[in-house]
């Protein structure tokens, strides 16, 4: 897809981002921005009444806009440098993906992460798990890991990293573990 | 405005950042010399002369939110890096800066600068840390408020003209008039606020309210006054209810105000600080108010930081030692270090969750 410059920056200005974010930070800063302006928080309950309606529709337009076409161009790019990937979703397609998966094992959950480029050690920094801890979540070593409380933590923490449905993919998750703790 | 700004050293030390940063002017006044090889002769022989300090103001409306507590902080960690601060209470009728670095109250007041034409640089006294002046802004008044125009003004000529390299205003709570026009001194403007419906609440009365007062003020000075304050008093029969309504309507009279308005929109540049911080989920806020004030009120804000909630602090408040020294590498320390790395450098901290 070929964007004019002014057209590219118009859309990373709406949501927020730099030049060359990759897809992930672009579906980050979506639902970040998706869930600030459709959803009532502390942060706009306060001027809720500053601007109009119509105007708030506008703003969630604007996001929504510019994250299907960043978002689209994205793709492009990734099918044309990535060689060998068989598999390759649309972003429209991608969104369902992880909604209409009922399968939260550790297989499925390391294929949302690499699908989103997200690196063990990033995501180490950011849910504050040690990287082996993640690497065990990922293989379901279900013995190497602390008790059951704190793997569903870790779940929960590894699906918010991802943007998942952290108590759909825990639920969903912890299920092998009990079978695995009823089979010791 | 851009006058301040020295684009030869910019591009050669810093290339490609934000023009904000205004770190130009590290290249002076670094002590060690090191960048005056690299920022070139010509870049030097310009700003010979001591170039006129870097303002920074601490404000956001609401009281308690740590912005006392920050800006010393803030100096603290500047000093250390070898820059020369000097830190104003501006807080005119409850000057307390004094405390948080555990010095006593000078004896000299702004009083006297204001009525005994003593010199500003006469009131600045000894912070108890190396390169750091403070200047208590008390004055001796039970009406404090009543400072009257022109001593406000000769006192914002006199401020600008301390010599130093940094100027850090700290500013009382509320938003009260003279407490905005001291924010609108600033280069640079910070607001303190606190992941509370309050202080965000009225973190964005200040932010409106200052911007309203620098649209007044520039618009004052190109013949606009009336234009704005017309638009004002008759907001009913112009549909105006807000701010962003308000900077609508004055766009859509003119070409010309359309462009001094949107000069001001993009050179306010708030940066915002979130303190006392105590949950992961919290520190998007930052971010948040960040989007609100760009896409509700076009004022480009940068999330320069969060500090902790840690109960160390009101401890070492009490004790009155200043929180860099007495607690260096705690984890609010290193956070304070980096708002203070990122209000250098005009750059937003990056929140992935």
């Amino acid at each position: 897809m070929n964007m004019q410059p002014e057209e590219y920056e118009r859309y990373l200005d709406i949501l927020e981002i730099s030049p060359g974010a990759s897809y992930s930070e672009i579906r980050e800063a979506y639902l970040h921005l998706k869930s600030l302006y459709s959803e009532e928080s502390i942060v706009t309950l306060p001027i809720r009444d500053d601007i109009s309606e119509e105007r708030k529709k506008e703003i969630l337009r604007d996001i929504e806009e510019a994250y299907q076409i960043l978002a689209g161009s994205c793709e492009q790019k990734d099918l044309s440098e990535v060689e060998g990937k068989t598999i390759h979703l649309s972003a429209d397609e991608f969104d369902q993906a992880p909604v209409a998966a009922i399968n939260f094992g550790g297989q499925t959950l390391r294929e949302i992460r690499e699908r989103q480029g997200v690196d063990l050690q990033k995501m180490a920094l950011s849910t504050r798990i040690q990287v082996h801890f993640l690497q065990r979540i990922e293989n379901e070593e279900f013995d190497a890991l602390p008790p059951e409380t704190y793997v569903r933590g870790f779940v929960v923490s590894y699906s918010q990293c991802l943007h998942l449905d952290p108590k759909k993919v825990a639920d969903d998750y912890m299920k092998r573990y009990q079978l695995w703790k009823k089979n010791m | 405005m851009e006058s301040r700004y020295q684009p030869t050293v910019h591009t050669l030390m810093i290339p490609g950042l934000d023009l904000d940063a205004g770190a130009g002017r590290w290249g002076v006044h670094d002590p060690a010399g090191k960048s005056q090889k690299e920022s070139g002769v010509e870049a030097r022989t310009e700003k010979e002369r001591s170039p006129a300090p870097e303002i920074w103001a601490v404000g956001g409306g609401k009281g308690g939110t740590g912005k006392s507590f920050l800006i010393s902080s803030i100096a603290n960690c500047l000093a250390l890096q070898g820059k020369k601060i000097i830190l104003v209470d501006a807080d005119f009728g409850g000057a307390n800066l004094h405390t948080f670095l555990g010095v006593s109250k000078p004896k000299v007041s702004l009083t006297d600068f204001l009525e005994k034409r003593v010199p500003l640089t006469d009131l600045v006294v000894e912070s108890g840390i190396e390169n750091m002046g403070l200047l208590i802004g008390a004055i001796h008044s039970l009406a404090p408020d009543d400072m009257k125009y022109t001593q406000k003004l000769k006192l914002f000529r006199h401020i600008r003209k301390l010599d130093t390299d940094y100027i850090l205003l700290d500013l009382g709570a509320g938003s009260h008039f003279n407490t905005l026009d001291t924010f609108l001194l600033a280069d640079k403007k910070i607001i303190v606020v606190l992941p509370e419906i309050t202080a965000i609440e009225n973190s964005y009365y200040f932010l409106k309210n200052a911007f309203f007062r620098q649209l007044l003020k520039t618009l004052g000075d190109h013949g606009f006054k009336d234009l704005i304050l017309n638009a004002w008093s008759d907001r009913e029969t112009h549909n105006i209810a807000s701010l962003s309504q308000l900077i609508d309507y004055l766009r859509s009279v003119s070409t010309t105000v359309e462009n001094i308005i949107n000069r001001e929109l993009s050179n306010f540049g708030a940066h915002i600080i979130l303190n006392r911080v105590t949950t992961g989920q919290e520190v998007v806020i930052g971010r948040s108010i960040k989007s609100v004030c760009k896409k509700y009120f076009c004022v480009d804000a940068k999330y320069v930081g969060y500090v902790e909630h840690d109960s160390i602090i009101p401890r070492c408040i009490n004790k009155r030692k200043p929180f860099m020294q007495a607690c260096p590498g705690t984890r609010c320390a290193r956070e304070i270090e980096r708002v203070t790395e990122n209000l250098l450098d005009g750059k937003d901290i990056n929140t992935r969750i």
